[in-house]
């Protein structure tokens, strides 16, 4: 018994960690020839600067705290509420990093990967998100208000269940310039999670909302 | 911006893609998790049995435990207190000479405890007891109790209380086991035991029920299941049941492991004629079901995921004690099979087999049961309480704590869940 539960226990891992593996290389291989695309970095220091531009790339790390809010459910029934709650779900830790770079002048497009994790009343929740993102800056030196959406995907694992679900990112943040490479800043990330069913779970259906406050950390180059 | 085309497509493919052993929405069911009641008790401990009296609940887990069994009362906190709960006086024959002694069986008999305590070597079994009236936690045990008509290399492996009979699971060495039973009645260390049988080869497990139509005790032990009147018959009746029509789906009762039947209930029908329904579960998995003279056999009905419409049927998991659970305030009457995955949940009018991991049932709420860790745990039995104004269960957990079902009343309505001790 002990060794069929062992057993069982690594080929879910095993399976799991294949299916987010390849996942993740499909993902990268759609963002590589992206990043390709670069021209080369613009040979200033980026002092004072008025704009980023074309060419130029950034590479952040953010790190913080992400709030559960609330679901819906488009297909609820008659007695039940359109709006849910997450109060199961603790407050949790997020982090991500993000690669982009100016395809014209303030306008950044990117690739973020990123990650989630809250205790809940009795088990664990997890989120991997892996999203495209485009980004605008409005600058008046030495801060950077970057406004941005990630479009892409997330996968979600709950106890014994694993789902890849649709993610939607939009945000926005508040950086100070202390030295002519790196920025440091603030960022608000509103998380909206469509999980939809058109099947026998079709009630099931759930839109996840969740906000994420953060730190960054971000590199000019 | 066809590299957006691309990746759009791609998100729109995988995002409905799903996989995990949960069906249905994951933030549906994080939505409807309400948090379990973790008690104080262990929950990597291995429940043998538990017991209550007038104001408190025993457990044998190992050592021996107890609290009190208003609702929400904490077992001892200390580990200290819990040994000393069982540590005796300070007599020659007292318990505290054998304090490497695991129990993990006992029995309640007029507010005596009666609990088989073994050497971790398993070279020694002694039968201790306590006296529970009026119990504060620091009550003596007496023993080791030197039953009279034991013979003198004999000693007692396993206790049952049924109906008005103790049955006691005794042996000569390893493999030489006995059944030998006494009233309830007026019993004490010096009853006249009658044996029901001697030379048995069985592992232990003893399990045994009552059907009060035909006075007829039915007992499981091991690889075989008996019957008797509790007085002068006793029957071996294991090749009837195994010559069942369609024993046994999906595979064989594994006789090798010696281990086969794990546990035996009594359940009346509606229909006189057809007297008492009986059911047996096995390691293997399989359930016999025997009413009317006829054996039969129950098998897990089950549906892919991908294929709704077309049921297959099979092996359950790994079997353990089956339980009558009859709530009649509530409109409970259902039996409860512990299994190596939790346990089922079967109606006795048509013999339906709930999983409640799959879907909600009398006893808890499918969103709560699958992501609390009973749904990945041995439980071996169950013990109904009737006593409180909203009955309660507890699931004995192998290594897995000792799990209580009780009544929910929030918002959703009233509604039963698992809470662990």
């Amino acid at each position: 018994m002990v060794d069929g539960t062992i057993f069982l226990t690594l080929k879910r891992g095993i399976t799991l960690t294949n299916k987010i593996f390849t996942l993740i290389c499909l993902i990268f291989l759609i963002a590589v020839p992206v990043f390709s695309q670069e021209d080369e970095p613009a040979d200033d220091d980026y002092a004072g600067i008025a704009a980023f531009t074309r060419g130029e790339q950034l590479f952040s790390l953010n790190a913080g705290a992400i709030f559960p809010l609330f679901t819906l459910a488009p297909f609820h029934e008659d007695d039940e509420p359109l709006v849910g709650t997450l109060s199961s779900t603790h407050t949790g830790v997020s982090g991500s990093l993000k690669l982009g770079f100016f395809v014209r002048d303030n306008l950044m497009l990117g690739g973020e990967l990123a990650g989630m994790y809250a205790a809940t009343d009795n088990s664990s929740l997890t989120m991997i998100p892996i999203t495209f993102v485009t980004q605008y800056y409005f600058l008046k030196y030495p801060f950077e208000f970057p406004i941005y959406i990630n479009v892409g995907v997330s996968m979600n694992s709950f106890d014994d269940y694993f789902r890849i679900t649709p993610l939607i990112k939009p945000g926005a943040g508040a950086y100070y310039n202390i030295n002519g490479e790196w920025a440091l800043g603030l960022n608000f990330d509103y998380w909206f999670m469509p999980e939809l069913y058109f099947n026998t779970y079709k009630n099931e259906t759930r839109i996840a909302n969740f906000l994420q406050i953060s730190l960054s950390g971000v590199y000019h180059f | 911006m066809k590299l957006y085309r691309y990746f759009l497509l791609i998100i729109i493919i995988i995002s409905f893609y799903g996989c995990g052993t949960e069906e249905g929405g994951l933030f549906y069911s994080l939505e409807q998790e309400t948090e379990i009641t973790n008690g104080n008790l262990s929950n990597e401990i291995t429940i043998g049995a538990i017991e209550r009296n007038a104001d408190y609940y025993f457990v044998a887990a190992g050592n021996f435990y107890y609290r009190e069994a208003a609702s929400g009362s904490a077992w001892p906190e200390n580990e200290d207190d819990v040994v000393q709960s069982y540590n005796p006086d300070d007599s020659s024959e007292s318990l505290s000479d054998y304090d490497l002694y695991l129990t993990y069986d006992m029995i309640l008999v007029d507010d005596l405890i009666y609990a088989v305590y073994y050497s971790t070597d398993g070279t020694d079994f002694q039968v201790f007891s306590l006296d529970t009236a009026g119990f504060d936690g620091s009550e003596a045990w007496s023993g080791p109790l030197n039953f009279d008509l034991l013979d003198p290399e004999e000693y007692v492996v396993e206790l049952e209380v049924c109906e008005d009979k103790i049955f006691f699971l005794t042996a000569t060495s390893a493999t030489s086991y006995n059944i030998k039973i006494a009233d309830v009645a007026g019993f004490d260390k010096t009853t006249a035991f009658f044996t029901l049988q001697t030379g048995l080869y069985a592992s232990g497990g003893l399990r045994v029920d009552y059907d009060s139509v035909s006075d007829t005790f039915w007992i499981v032990m091991g690889n075989n299941i008996f019957t008797t009147d509790g007085e002068s018959t006793f029957t071996d009746i294991t090749d009837d049941a195994m010559a069942a029509e369609d024993c046994v789906v999906g595979g064989e009762i594994e006789y090798l492991s010696g281990e086969g039947f794990k546990g035996v209930v009594c359940a009346e029908t509606d229909d006189d004629e057809a007297g008492t329904e009986v059911y047996i579960t096995s390691k293997e998995g399989v359930m016999l079901k025997y009413i009317g003279g006829e054996w039969t056999t129950i098998s897990n009905q089950y549906t892919e995921e991908d294929d709704e419409d077309d049921p297959e049927y099979g092996l359950f998991e790994s079997l353990h004690n089956i339980v009558h659970i009859e709530i009649a305030s509530e409109g409970i009457d259902v039996l409860l099979a512990g299994s190596d995955e939790g346990y089922y949940e079967m109606s006795l009018d048509d013999n339906s087999f709930d999983s409640p991991e799959e879907e909600d049932t009398d006893l808890t709420t499918e969103n709560q049961f699958s992501i609390i860790d009973m749904s990945d745990s041995i439980i071996t039995s169950f013990y109904l309480d009737t006593e409180p104004e909203d009955p309660v269960v507890f699931g004995l957990g192998l290594n897995a704590g000792l799990w209580i079902n009780s009544m929910v009343e929030d918002e959703d309505g009233d509604y039963r869940d698992w809470d662990v001790e």
